[in-house]
């Protein structure tokens, strides 16, 4: 028998899909990885907007002028993330097109996956240092002024190293649990278009 | 969209089960794998439906559906034990269980041979496998040769 009427009869045979299955499997996404990176978009937005409210709160407690511009600082570039990640997600919606060819598509998919990833990336890098400055000062004006913070060298110096050093270690971890996360997909994306594009 | 959409949707899939069955089975790595490949290739075919304005046959529509939602799928942990199981077959393929045969040799390939040689055996020439694929002509016909020669060996390994 040759090959392709054995495969003719492989979609002949066993084929069958019952009308409710296809009518509840187009009903419900099941997921691909957009669709992860969609449900984890939504969870940084809970976070942020739960952030947003904790240093709402936490404002009407700090007395000192300087902590309460920085509070309102972290606070608008929460309020920007949020809009950011909101407007990315009804973004994400819109599906790609799969009935088009396959390199194309492929080119498409992973350039909409890395610069999904690589956006919340350059947010985080925006927000790390506020962050880590808004909690380093909230502890020390626990028991210590403004002026007395300002006039002391060493704080100023723990400050700048700490930020140095969180932002980068924050962006890094972030990239790297991205990796994890679609670092494997994307490099079996990569790989196909690579296979696709090669002349022989 | 419309009821009639629907029922339009519903008949043209019934008409071309026999392609979504063909590829979940050769791009998954297990039954339940199987089933999620499945739901997903029927939603991207109902969301991309809008699209579809009859100009090339359904087929070849729900084909390039199907494959893109195919390697874009992110596939559960698990593999099957394709060596065990081709053992097991070599005897069911002298009882006249070639498909099933068929269908893990073409397992064994990586993602894009596995959809070249699917659409060459389904009769589609190299300029239309070109075409869908964004794969070079001369690049079509390469892989294709290579592909048939390495399955004809595997094919008379299993049968001596």
């Amino acid at each position: 028998m040759k090959l392709e009427d054995t495969w003719k009869d492989i979609a002949t045979g066993n084929a069958s899909i019952d009308h409710n299955e296809v009518l509840e499997s187009i009903r419900n996404r099941k997921g691909d990885v957009l669709h992860k990176l969609q449900q984890k978009l939504m969870v940084k937005i809970v976070f942020t907007i739960a952030f947003s409210v904790l240093y709402t709160v936490l404002l009407f407690f700090v007395t000192d002028l300087i902590v309460q511009l920085l509070f309102t600082a972290i606070l608008l570039a929460h309020l920007v993330a949020i809009v950011y990640f909101s407007r990315e997600y009804k973004d994400m919606k819109k599906l790609i097109p799969m009935d088009g060819n396959i390199r194309d598509t492929l080119v498409q998919y992973r350039q909409r996956v890395l610069r999904v990833i690589r956006n919340e990336e350059k947010v985080g890098l925006f927000l790390y240092p506020l962050a880590v400055s808004a909690g380093f000062f909230f502890s020390l004006m626990q028991d210590k002024t403004w002026d007395e913070v300002m006039n002391e060298r060493l704080i100023w110096i723990i400050w700048i190293s700490v930020t140095v050093l969180f932002t980068p270690l924050g962006h890094y971890v972030a990239k790297r649990l991205n990796r994890i996360a679609f670092g494997k997909q994307l490099s079996k994306l990569e790989k196909m278009i690579e296979e696709i594009e090669r002349t022989e | 969209m419309t009821l009639d959409q629907e029922k339009r949707f519903l008949k043209l899939i019934d008409e071309n089960t026999g392609i979504v069955y063909k590829v979940i089975r050769i791009y998954s790595n297990s039954v339940q794998d199987e089933q999620d490949l499945k739901q997903e290739i029927l939603y991207q075919a109902w969301q991309s439906f809008p699209r579809y304005k009859g100009d090339s046959k359904f087929s070849t529509w729900l084909y390039k559906v199907a494959l893109n939602t195919a390697l874009t799928h992110v596939k559960r942990e698990g593999k099957r034990k394709e060596n065990q199981e081709l053992t097991e077959t070599s005897n069911q393929t002298l009882q006249g269980e070639t498909k099933e045969v068929l269908i893990r040799l073409i397992r064994n390939f990586n993602d894009i041979e596995k959809l070249v040689i699917m659409l060459h055996l389904d009769g589609y020439s190299n300029e239309e496998i070109a075409t869908i694929s964004g794969l070079k002509l001369n690049h079509v016909a390469v892989k294709i040769y290579r592909i048939k020669e390495k399955l004809a060996q595997k094919l008379k390994k299993i049968q001596a």
